[in-house]
């Protein structure tokens, strides 16, 4: 009696310790409260209201809606009819509270918020000359230099080691979305131009949300220079360097020539990339409200295996604004080339990690701005090279190394965000810096090491079964390959099942805690022990087949980057041999019981 | 420093209370890069939030 009383308590204590080692990791996973980045006081809406719809809304129904609310809902753009994402003007402002309430209320509606803008600075009017700048400090490691004359003004290029990252990849093959004020990328005589430095950058088709057409051009500067940072044209003689100069920039225009925009316009391009094969998203705008509409944009293009990056804002040391507070969103706070936090960058525990954004205070320290080519108002006499400073500039840097870490095969937005932690120089405090402070050398080293280490671990994993099968044939020759090989199985499947499901369920997913852990082979036990194994294997079955058949009946492809119509079959057919599986198992409990 | 004298101060908070507006003055659900317009990536300037009422709105320079 004692001794079992004295188990129990054993039991108990390693049960405590195990939980409180995993607290920090459920911690982590803890969706923190959206609350706004500004004053309280700041105001809700500018006449609109956005809405997104139940993707099966019928035209009759729109038409329900228009007439019992008094309002006359339109799509956002073309592209926003899948979706049903629909946006109302003129909505009188004492009218819009109440309304958003009663949409919320509304079975056909999924979400409804105010319509906000979203804005950026005015682009400067002369092209900036730069001082020549020195390396801040040597690197170790093969390095290649290309021929671009402004090459040695970009400073912010040697502080994250962008020679040694191009030594083994620059970035071909991903596709980097920028949701800005459009990108100076085509050339016509009479409404657009090209700016001089993207030449060679390749482009994917974009959309202008604004003036709903397929040309995104820039007519404002920012959007240009953002884009210029990830894949500016490179050793081609001209200009400055992109840091991911091989991947595909696909434009999309939200923000005007005023630099200001609209939640739903946003929201429509973020739904646009995510649909369209944009891997990456860089969004280097924000507002200080969260916004139910653009959040919800956001956890579809991370569902489909999207990694976004934003801007942290320029509240000088306020709060991280929105979009980049969204869990879902990878805020990037600004660090000078002392590679301290400047002096206007969004702090807060939202803050992912830190990148080079600039930082001077006189033109006299011009030198200290990210330089890039940009066409300001889209004027073609104006377009040059101008050194900028802020977190709009700290943004693509991050966009553009998890673009090289992409091209190595890591694909996995969670996984990436995991690779860019291990590469960045650690530097505290967490809320002004993140994980540390980008480093684009040492972050596409940790995704080649990712990428052995999955190699290495299936060759190993290959080998043991092979041998552990083989060992049993040649044991029980008289059984041959039909006996079923429990020994080497086990060693398998528990050497591969936790990265089997990460991989599986998401790199990020807070089950990988239960993965992770010795949690699954001691219930086994305790059921082995009980004489339940089948019973536990039956639920356990009947439990994934219920889980796959809920996914393929509401049509999710847990599978980043998978269309769910490939991933249906799979899924119905596993659910019938795991229903299968559950019957067997419950049955043989009762003859083994 | 800020070259707005009190006065002025107090009537462009007044001023925003009665319209509804931001603490930036501007319509209502106007918000910025970062959450503040008073600091310009191009320029590197920043700017009082006064200042920056009274340029948008210059008709609040004097009382009417």
């Amino acid at each position: 009696m004692r001794r079992e009383r004295w188990n129990w308590l054993v039991r108990g204590v390693m049960g405590a310790a195990l939980a409180a080692t995993g607290w920090p990791l459920v911690a982590h996973w803890w969706p923190a409260p959206l609350q706004p980045a500004g004053p309280a006081e700041v105001a809700a809406s500018t006449g609109g209201i956005a809405v997104d719809a139940r993707d099966n809304l019928a035209p009759a129904e729109l038409a329900g809606l228009n007439a019992k609310y008094g309002v006359s809902f339109r799509y956002n753009s073309i592209h926003a009819q899948d979706e049903k994402l629909l946006i109302a003007d003129n909505v009188p402002p004492e009218r819009i509270e109440s309304l958003v309430a009663q949409l919320r209320q509304d079975p056909l509606i999924e979400t409804a918020e105010p319509l906000y803008h979203y804005s950026s600075p005015k682009p400067p009017t002369a092209a900036q000359r730069v001082r020549q700048e020195q390396p801040s400090r040597k690197r170790g490691g093969k390095a290649w230099t290309p021929n671009d004359p402004r090459f040695a003004e970009q400073w912010n290029m040697r502080m994250v080691g962008a020679e040694q990252a191009w030594t083994r990849t620059r970035g071909k093959g991903v596709i980097v979305a920028v949701i800005d004020t459009g990108v100076a990328f085509e050339n016509d005589d009479t409404r657009c131009y090209q700016a001089k430095d993207f030449g060679e950058t390749r482009f994917a088709r974009g959309y202008d949300f604004v003036n709903d057409d397929d040309h995104p051009n820039d007519d404002h500067g920012h959007g240009t220079h953002v884009a210029g940072t990830i894949a500016e044209s490179t050793n081609n003689g001209e200009g400055a360097a992109g840091l991911a100069f091989e991947a595909t920039i696909m434009p999309l225009k939200v923000l005007d020539e005023f630099g200001m925009g609209t939640n739903a316009d946003i929201a429509d391009a973020v739904r646009f990339a995510a649909d369209h094969g944009a891997d990456i998203i860089n969004m280097s705008l924000g507002g200080s409200r969260p916004d139910a509409v653009l959040h919800e944009a956001c956890k579809y293009a991370v569902k489909k295996g999207v990694l976004i990056v934003c801007a942290a804002g320029n509240s000088m040391r306020g709060p991280v604004g929105y979009p980049a507070a969204f869990p879902e969103c990878l805020a990037v706070s600004a660090v000078g080339p002392s590679g301290d936090l400047t002096f206007y960058s969004s702090v807060g525990k939202q803050v992912g990690i830190a990148a080079p954004g600039g930082e001077y205070r006189s033109e006299d320290e011009r030198e200290n701005g990210v330089l890039q080519n940009t066409v300001p108002m889209g004027i073609r006499e104006d377009d040059g090279y101008y050194a900028l400073q802020g977190t709009s500039m700290a943004s693509p840097h991050v966009a553009a190394t998890a673009a090289l870490v992409m091209s190595m095969g890591i694909r996995d937005p969670a996984q990436v965000r995991e690779v860019l932690a291990r590469g960045a120089t650690p530097k505290k405090p967490a809320h002004h810096y993140g994980v540390g402070v980008l480093d684009a050398q040492r972050s596409v080293q940790a995704a080649g090491g990712m990428a052995r280490d999955s190699w290495l671990k299936l060759v190993f994993t290959v080998i043991a079964g092979v041998l552990g099968v083989g060992v049993g044939v040649i044991r029980h020759p008289a059984r041959g390959l039909l006996r079923i090989p429990f020994v080497p199985l086990g060693f398998v499947l528990g050497f591969l099942i936790p990265d089997l499901f990460f991989g599986w369920m998401g790199y990020g997913s807070p089950f990988n805690i239960i993965l992770h852990s010795a949690l699954i082979p001691l219930y086994l036990l305790w059921e082995a022990e009980s004489g339940k194994v089948y019973r536990f294997v039956a639920a356990l079955a009947l439990a994934m087949s219920i889980h796959l058949g809920w996914d393929a009946a509401m049509g999710h492809a847990p599978f980043a980057g998978v269309l769910p119509s490939h991933a249906l079959p799979w899924l119905w057919v596993n659910t019938a041999v795991g229903l299968g599986v559950a019957l067997v198992a419950w049955r043989r409990s009762f003859s083994a019981g | 420093m800020s070259q707005v004298d009190d006065e002025t101060r107090r009537r462009i908070d007044r001023w925003i209370r009665d319209n509804g507006r931001n603490e930036y003055g501007d319509p209502q659900g106007t918000v910025y890069a970062g959450g503040n317009p008073l600091f310009s990536e191009f320029t590197g300037r920043t700017m009082d939030r006064y200042e920056y009422v009274l340029k948008r709105h210059p008709e609040l320079r004097k009382e009417k």
